[in-house]
């Protein structure tokens, strides 16, 4: 999205209103508020408001380290090849302006005329000097965006040594597997499970835990080189004996008035987090409890996302250089500059200074050279299949009538081979990797278009040729919908779009020129994501609603009969009230155990005290069965700690055989799968230790703190009354447990 | 303020020193309450955001991991105590009326201002809510879908509409 003057108007005017404060905010009556506040905030040891900033802030400070682990059987294996029974190969539409052609730069020197001549444009543009000039100029100055460090750097002397012996896997079979948009392509993510250890990442350490003996066995924590930098690891993948372990590098140098305007070329540039890079550390984890650094690896540019197939780790990160410093001006990978001949740029007129950095590690060729591509211009979505990935960007198109379009460029990927292979647009917003699908030869995309004369959303489905040009198209399919989540099963989409009446779709995508509407099913809110239970059966997870407005306070299960795609039906409905689930909006906290027929997903709870105030969270991990098209053996895996003190960055759960595991960044526990009963419990987190201790303390006696918070036994046979609410804790109660005694 | 002064407040704050946490308040205290004004459309109500913000704050800052992100902490903060006010007043996702509304004057008052004022107020309170952190608080649209849990081609999405009604509200 194009940078928008008319921001910068309304900041000015805004902030010509001079608004004196209020008395009673005036800093000295705060300070005495605070004061006052004070005696009756340590008698409650701080446990009055619970979770609620806690959550509050994380969600804004964390970094995006969401996703998760299931175990993935390719329900409906995609290698059907689509027929394309026409025999014709379908002729493209034109439907949006010619793909964007991608150019190169001849030389180095006219990669710094880009760049200067970006300067010299923002220079000239008064609106922007008026206001933000002279901040520029300073934090231009202050800017150090060169490469942090090199490999050496990294490396962690308590590492070094390779492990003699060779521990066993429990290979006896089922456990929980991240949930990958692909199955032969690995996502990394905060927890992976490998039948026996669980690897954990937060923060700046990544800690190894073995679940037979239920100790951690090893934990991480690489040194950066700098002493005011710091490591955010949200990916790791394990290959065998192989631990990769990714994250951003933040530097903390620029201090938090050193706000840098200006180079931002998507949404709102005025605000940038410190310069970063994106580290990789490759480890030989033969012995789990003295992995050897094999590689390490530096990229300029924040962790974007990552990809896995086979040993190559894809990873893409988001650079922005800045065009009033020459040595910004092409990212670095392992301290060398990007060459010239790598790098694409869309417009070479144009405003762009965001680089996206695509490398290719070969993980079990630690001496391998890293493979970069660089393209000008920045990515908001990320989709890989094992032979291409596509990089999407989203596009603000204000002289047209639609207003947006999304680009998508395919690289094609050969190992550590990586080559620009096509560009293509098709309008609207394409949101995530699921509304994206390679089918044979053809690319299917859904996307949200919005026509802002007439006010009104149009959602729409593209088959793209491998050119990228678009062959088929079926538009406007929903009248003024949104598209909220896409399942591309084999030849037919599965589209669930909300806004008035909100119908799951299902659209025959078995002629690539003429995608059609099999059949709709209208439901109640809508799903945000749509897993494939088996291959009649669809499961969404989203909101609840009526016809104007979605219920974003809890979490819709709804399953889907699609026998006939002709006449999809809605055949169970399960919600679980003021409750929110990371899936959401990660579907790796999703996990899937294709054997039992069962998933399970983190639920976290709102407590609310009877003026509705948030009191807290609570965490509880639930899995559903399936059975004959209906949900069926509800069961409950009680994190425990109603008091919302303590917070953690992530919840997630995953199983091994009969155990299921919930994790936090700070403490594991395993529970019997069946009987739900706790088992153990393995604070691992030093640093929190205490914390921990506290937030799980009051769960030594489970049954206990579940009456305390009305909740349902542990194990809730399915039935209608079990929907409802479980955490609402009411103040007329006798007990309150977010007053607790700690 | 630099960034080692910022730190070394949170750590006493952190402490429960009241007039550190005071200082670090005064530091923003000014685009809290011009952001409550403007999303909750009355100055008492922002009144009662801020201070429960503010209490809020003080009780939590132990959770604050990144000094540097007191700011955002904060903001994200007011984002919940202002959707509580109007929550509380069952105007969420609603319009409030301009005539419900007593944004008090501002000490330099221009014509376009009040236009600007009157059309904030027309849109919906998500809309005013990313807008008015977009704008007065510089926060790029991955970090307003992390606040307000949503995502960043959404967010986009719905600034770009709001510019777009922004704009025709002010050209009526």
């Amino acid at each position: 999205m194009k940078k928008d003057p008319a921001f910068d108007e309304y900041k000015k005017l805004l902030e010509q209103e001079a608004f004196p404060l209020p008395e009673k905010l005036t800093e000295s009556c705060v300070v005495e508020m605070l004061e006052n506040a004070k005696p009756q905030q340590e008698k409650k040891k701080i446990k009055l408001f619970p979770r609620i900033v806690a959550a509050a802030a994380a969600a804004a400070i964390a970094i995006t380290a969401v996703q998760m682990i299931p175990w993935q059987k390719t329900i409906h294996t995609t290698t059907v090849e689509p027929t394309t029974s026409q025999s014709e190969t379908p002729k493209p539409l034109k439907l949006s302006k010619a793909a964007a052609p991608l150019s190169q730069f001849d030389s180095r020197d006219d990669l710094d005329t880009y760049f200067k001549n970006i300067a010299a444009r923002r220079e000239a543009d008064s609106r922007i000097d008026g206001m933000f000039g002279a901040l520029r100029k300073k934090s231009a100055d202050g800017f150090a965006a060169e490469s942090v460090a090199d490999s050496a750097a990294v490396t962690n002397g308590a590492l070094t040594a390779y492990a003699t012996e060779k521990d066993f896997f429990a290979a006896n079979g089922n456990y929980g597997k991240t949930n990958t948009r692909s199955a032969d392509v690995d996502e990394g993510d905060v927890i992976k499970n490998d039948g026996r250890y669980l690897y954990t990442a937060s923060g700046g350490k990544f800690s190894i835990i073995d679940t037979q003996t239920m100790q951690c066995v090893f934990q991480g924590e690489p040194e950066p080189e700098k002493e005011n930098q710091m490591y955010a690891f949200s990916s790791l993948y394990v290959q065998g004996d192989r631990l990769v372990v990714s994250g951003t590098l933040y530097d903390g140098q620029n201090p938090i008035d050193d706000v840098y305007y200006g180079v931002r070329d998507y949404a709102f540039p005025y605000y940038d987090v410190m310069a970063s890079a994106t580290v990789t550390l490759v480890y030989d984890i033969a012995d789990r409890s003295r992995p050897a650094l094999l590689r390490a690896a530096v990229q300029d540019g924040g962790m974007e996302s990552s990809r896995m197939v086979g040993d190559v780790l894809y990873t893409v990160t988001t650079y922005y250089a800045n065009e009033n410093k020459k040595s910004t001006y092409v990212p670095s990978v392992n301290g060398k500059e990007i060459p010239c001949d790598c790098i694409y740029v869309k417009d070479p007129k144009g405003d762009a200074t965001g680089y996206i950095v695509l490398t290719a590690l070969d993980t079990a060729q630690p001496k391998k050279e890293i493979e970069t591509l660089s393209l000008l211009g920045g990515s908001d979505c990320i989709y890989c299949t094992a032979d291409t990935l596509y990089v999407l960007r989203h596009q603000c198109l204000e002289e047209d009538a639609l207003a947006y379009a999304t680009e998508i460029y395919a690289f094609s990927l050969q190992g550590t081979d990586l080559a620009l292979q096509s560009s293509g647009t098709v309008p609207g917003i394409v949101e995530d990797q699921y509304a994206i699908d390679r089918f044979g030869d053809y690319l299917r995309v859904t996307s949200t278009d919005y026509d802002y004369q007439t006010d009104v959303d149009i959602s729409s489905l593209y088959v793209l040729n491998k050119k990228l040009e678009i062959v088929g198209a079926l538009k406007d399919f929903a009248p003024d919908e949104q598209v909220k989540s896409t399942r591309f099963l084999g030849k037919t989409a599965y589209v669930v779009t909300f806004r008035n009446t909100d119908p799951l779709f299902a659209i025959d995508l078995s002629d690539p020129a003429k995608p059609s509407i099999l059949g709709k099913v209208k439901l109640p809110g809508f799903s945000e994501y749509l897993h494939p239970i088996s291959d009649t059966l669809l499961l969404g997870v989203g909101y609840d609603g009526d016809e104007q407005n979605a219920n974003y306070d809890c979490i819709k299960l709804s399953l889907f009969d699609i026998s006939d795609p002709k006449n999809p039906k809605e055949t169970d409905t399960h919600i679980i009230k003021q409750a929110q689930s990371d899936v959401h909006f990660d579907p790796r906290a999703f996990v899937f155990d294709s054997v039992r027929s069962v998933f399970g997903l983190p639920v976290s709870y709102s407590i609310l005290d009877s003026n509705r105030n948030w009191r807290g969270t609570n965490y509880v991990y639930k899995t559903f069965a399936v059975k004959n098209g209906a949900f069926a053996d509800e069961k409950a895996y009680l994190r425990g700690s109603v008091d919302g003190y303590h917070y953690d960055t992530f919840f997630r759960g995953t199983y091994i055989g009969e155990r299921v595991y919930t994790l936090t960044e700070s403490a594991v526990q395993e529970f019997d799968m069946e009987s739900c009963k706790k088992i153990r419990t393995l604070i691992y987190d030093e640093d929190s230790a205490e914390e921990s201790e506290a937030a799980l303390a009051d769960d030594l006696s489970e049954d206990q703190v579940l009456e305390k918070a009305k909740k349902p036994p542990v194990t809730i046979p399915y039935n209608a009354e079990s929907k409802v609410a479980p955490v609402l804790i009411d103040d007329t109660t006798t007990t309150q447990p977010t007053t607790q005694a700690p | 303020m630099s960034s080692n002064v910022i730190k070394d407040l949170v750590k006493k704050a952190k402490d429960g020193d009241t007039a550190a946490f005071g200082a670090l308040y005064t530091t923003v205290a000014a685009d809290l309450y011009r952001f409550a004004v403007f999303q909750t459309g009355s100055s008492a109500r922002a009144e009662d955001a801020v201070s429960e913000a503010v209490l809020l704050a003080f009780q939590k800052i132990r959770n604050l991991e990144k000094p540097q992100a007191f700011r955002s902490w904060m903001f994200s903060i007011l984002l919940n105590c202002c959707r509580k006010e109007l929550r509380e007043k069952k105007a969420q996702l609603q319009t409030v009326l301009p005539e419900e509304t007593d944004i008090p004057a501002a000490a330099v008052d221009l014509s376009e201002n009040a236009a600007l004022k009157q059309a904030l107020l027309q849109l919906g309170a998500d809309e005013r809510e990313l807008f008015l952190g977009a704008v007065l608080f510089g926060y790029n649209s991955k970090e307003l879908a992390e606040l307000t849990h949503s995502k960043p081609g959404t967010v986009r999405a719905k600034l770009f509409r709001t510019k777009e009604k922004l704009r025709s509200l002010l050209k009526e």
